[in-house]
């Protein structure tokens, strides 16, 4: 079974140079390469249920250090990547109608089956060090594809900007991984897990290590301080946004938390500052959430704070809670994303303010959103049981204070979502919309649906989940608390459509969110403008070292053409001078040869004559 | 009355000179080869002069005059017949037209 491990992640990176090849002249560009290869990892994942296995391979080992990489396959893992695949195949053949008339689409499709195959890679990953190239891989995968539309307004600072800040979190990842090998003399994480459930880590490493991966998630999920680029990457096309920014990539850093979580269950600090940090970034997302103006952004800020909902349940002790909810979110979030992209495709914007009355011209679409929108709210179709249960019984256990924090959490869901979903499909037309019509392909709706029936079959899962999920159990809920946190979802639908039944896009709570976002933005920009001016100094060290660089070779060619010089002028000089001497010697000499007879008798005479004399000098000597 | 050898040797140096003279003066083929002929003939008497006069016992001196007018006389041979070949050739016994071998 361990080559059917191997070939999940591997079958959709496989296609990538296949795409960039012959994407071309191919009919969908590629695509059919990334969707085909995502439904067989789905496939290979779906026979492999129940299977715990580790594929491992030692990549080097020097000085009793040992790097494994390798595969892990537990019931946690295989959740997410199940979820991953799944995901990242209805996005897929979204994608197929999104993305028809572009142009370049073999360059997105490899980029896209270059990040499923990295984000499954990351999944799976047994070890740390492949774990963290996997983590590395998402995020240039991530920067690529924001900046997919390169020459549209603010594509570019974007991508810059979501690759540098989660970079910032990436840095803390390193560390930690680079700590943990220093200790263990290894990265793998069921050596790492192993060390910790025997008492191994002293405690204050192990809260080092965990805050340190926590850095990393921080990063990757959008948490306070390094938010901004999640809305920032909105400017991706909208099956990026569907797939990274909601429901994979951003998920990541709780799937590192979740991985992790026995390391952190043993740092009680590290699991407060996860807790806070997330409870903090989840009312403040979605506070801010209720003033943006665009539809995209808000479901970005949206991820964000349920991200942050998602790590204070983590910090308060409830894994499960915190895998539930980042499946139940995913999908749903994916759905809402679909939409998106749908009535950006038809209307031509995304503002609010432009949008109205789209319910007619896409009921399928407004159908999906009313489903994703109840799921994140806490209210499932067919299911009592929902994932804000395990939330609240989470919260309940913890006390009074977090459990007030959901629920606003929750109303403050419910109020933003439906405010954004009213302004976009009731109320009258608005005027000064572009009709571009596009946005109901056959492939574009066959995600979206797809994906509005796994939201409404979410709650199956979710139900199924706990007796796979190797966390424990929650405890039963009691049922006023589940009527409560209903009402609070419901009630923030309610008041949210209200409202903008009434006043259409204007913000909810006055300018106070908008504020808000400024201010984070400004304050992230301060940190980002350290860094770069860091940058620039250290490019005037590499200029320098350019130039010293410039000025060795430059000494280098001047002794080269000295040399030379010296060559031609001494030695080649000297030799044509000689060979110059020669020839006149010659010349000379052949006078002498004159073809005159007498003249060579006169000459052996007085050469006789001469050796006469001197044979009479030396006689008489 | 005997005549001195002194005698002897200015006669032979007149003739070397003679000789020496007309070889390299003289632009004829045949009067060059003559000139070597006085040439050979100073020296025989020179030699016979000197075996007279220094050791007139010993008959070695006789044998190489002897030797000289042989070679002389085949000398001539041989330098006539080229001769006479070059002067079928070209019609002309001139040294000066004979230059190939100038450089």
């Amino acid at each position: 079974m361990s080559w059917l491990l191997v070939a999940v992640p591997t079958l959709p990176l496989a296609t990538v140079p296949l795409s960039l090849a012959a994407g071309r002249w191919l009919p969908w560009r590629g695509g059919e390469l990334t969707v085909g290869a995502t439904a067989l990892a789905l496939a290979a994942l779906a026979a492999l249920h129940g299977v715990r296995e580790t594929v491992r391979v030692t990549w080097f080992e020097s000085a009793g250090f040992r790097l494994s990489v390798g595969l892990h396959l537990d019931p946690l893992t295989w959740f997410v990547a199940t979820m991953v695949a799944g995901i990242a195949l209805l996005v897929g053949i979204y994608a197929l109608g999104y993305m028809a008339d572009e142009r370049n689409r073999a360059r997105f499709f490899a980029q896209l089956a270059f990040f499923i195959g990295a984000m499954l890679t990351l999944v799976l990953s047994s070890s740390l060090i492949l774990l963290f190239a996997a983590w590395e891989a998402v995020g240039i995968a991530s920067y690529l594809l924001i900046g997919f539309h390169r020459r549209e307004d603010g594509a570019h600072r974007a991508a810059i900007k979501a690759f540098l800040m989660t970079r910032i979190g990436d840095f803390g990842l390193l560390l930690g991984w680079l700590l943990v090998l220093a200790r263990l003399r290894t990265t793998d994480i069921g050596a790492l897990l192993a060390a910790v459930a025997e008492g191994r880590l002293p405690p204050g490493l192990a809260s080092a290590v965990a805050l340190l991966m926590f850095v990393g998630a921080i990063g990757k999920s959008a948490q306070l301080p390094l938010t901004a680029w999640l809305p920032d990457a909105m400017v991706a096309p909208t099956p990026v946004s569907a797939l990274l920014h909601s429901a994979t990539m951003v998920a990541a850093g709780v799937f590192l938390v979740l991985r992790l979580y026995p390391l952190f269950a043993v740092a009680p600090g590290a699991l407060a500052t996860v807790a806070w940090v997330g409870g903090i970034t989840a009312v403040f997302s979605a506070i801010v959430a209720l003033a943006e103006m665009d539809l995209k952004r808000v479901l970005a800020w949206s991820t964000s704070s349920h991200l942050g909902g998602m790590m204070l349940a983590l910090g308060l002790g409830g894994p499960l809670a915190a895998a539930l909810a980042l499946t139940t979110h995913a999908i749903a979030k994916s759905a809402l994303f679909t939409v998106a992209g749908a009535v950006d495709k038809h209307a031509g914007t995304r503002d609010l303010r432009r949008l109205g009355g789209l319910v007619r011209e896409l009921p399928v679409q407004a159908l999906v959103y009313l489903v994703g929108a109840l799921s994140l709210s806490g209210i499932q179709l067919f299911s009592f049981d929902s994932s804000d249960d395990a939330l609240i019984s989470t919260a309940l256990a913890s006390g009074v204070l977090p459990t007030a924090a959901v629920l606003i959490l929750v109303f403050l869901g419910g109020l933003y979502i439906s405010r954004a979903g009213a302004a976009v499909f009731l109320g009258p037309q608005r005027p000064g919309v572009r009709e571009a019509g596009g946005g109901r392909t056959a492939m574009m709706i066959a995600g979206t649906v797809a994906l509005g029936i796994v939201t409404a079959l979410g709650s199956l899962v979710v139900t199924r989940g706990p007796a796979a999920l190797p966390f424990e159990g929650m405890s039963e809920l009691r049922q006023v608390w589940r009527i409560v946190a209903a009402l609070a979802g419901l009630a923030g639908l309610l008041l949210g459509g209200a409202h903008a039944w009434r006043h259409h896009a204007s913000p909810l709570i006055s300018a106070v969110p908008a504020v808000l976002e400024r201010t984070l933005v400004i304050a992230t920009a301060i940190p980002v403008r350290i860094a770069g001016a860091i940058a620039a100094s250290l490019d005037s060290v590499e200029a320098w070292l350019d130039g010293a660089a410039r000025r060795a070779a430059d000494a280098v060619w001047t002794l080269a053409t000295g040399v030379e010089n010296l060559e031609r002028r001494g030695f080649g000089a000297g030799g044509d001078r000689f060979a110059g001497a020669l020839r006149i010697g010659g010349e000379w000499l052949r006078s002498v040869e004159s073809g005159r007879i007498y003249l060579y008798t006169l000459g052996l005479f007085i050469w006789a004559l001469g050796v006469d004399l001197a044979g009479v000098a030396m006689l008489g000597l | 009355m005997t005549v001195p050898l002194t005698a002897y040797l200015v006669v032979g140096a007149l003739l070397f000179a003679i000789g020496v003279y007309t070889v390299v003066a003289q632009r004829g083929a045949v009067m060059v080869l003559m000139g070597i002929e006085v040439i050979l003939n100073a020296i025989g008497l020179n030699l016979i002069a000197f075996w007279r006069f220094v050791a007139p016992a010993d008959y070695s001196a006789q044998i190489f005059t002897i030797f000289i007018i042989t070679i002389g006389a085949v000398e001539m041979a041989v330098g006539l017949g080229i001769m006479m070949l070059l002067y079928r050739q070209r019609q002309s016994v001139q040294v000066d037209d004979y230059a190939e071998l100038r450089g």
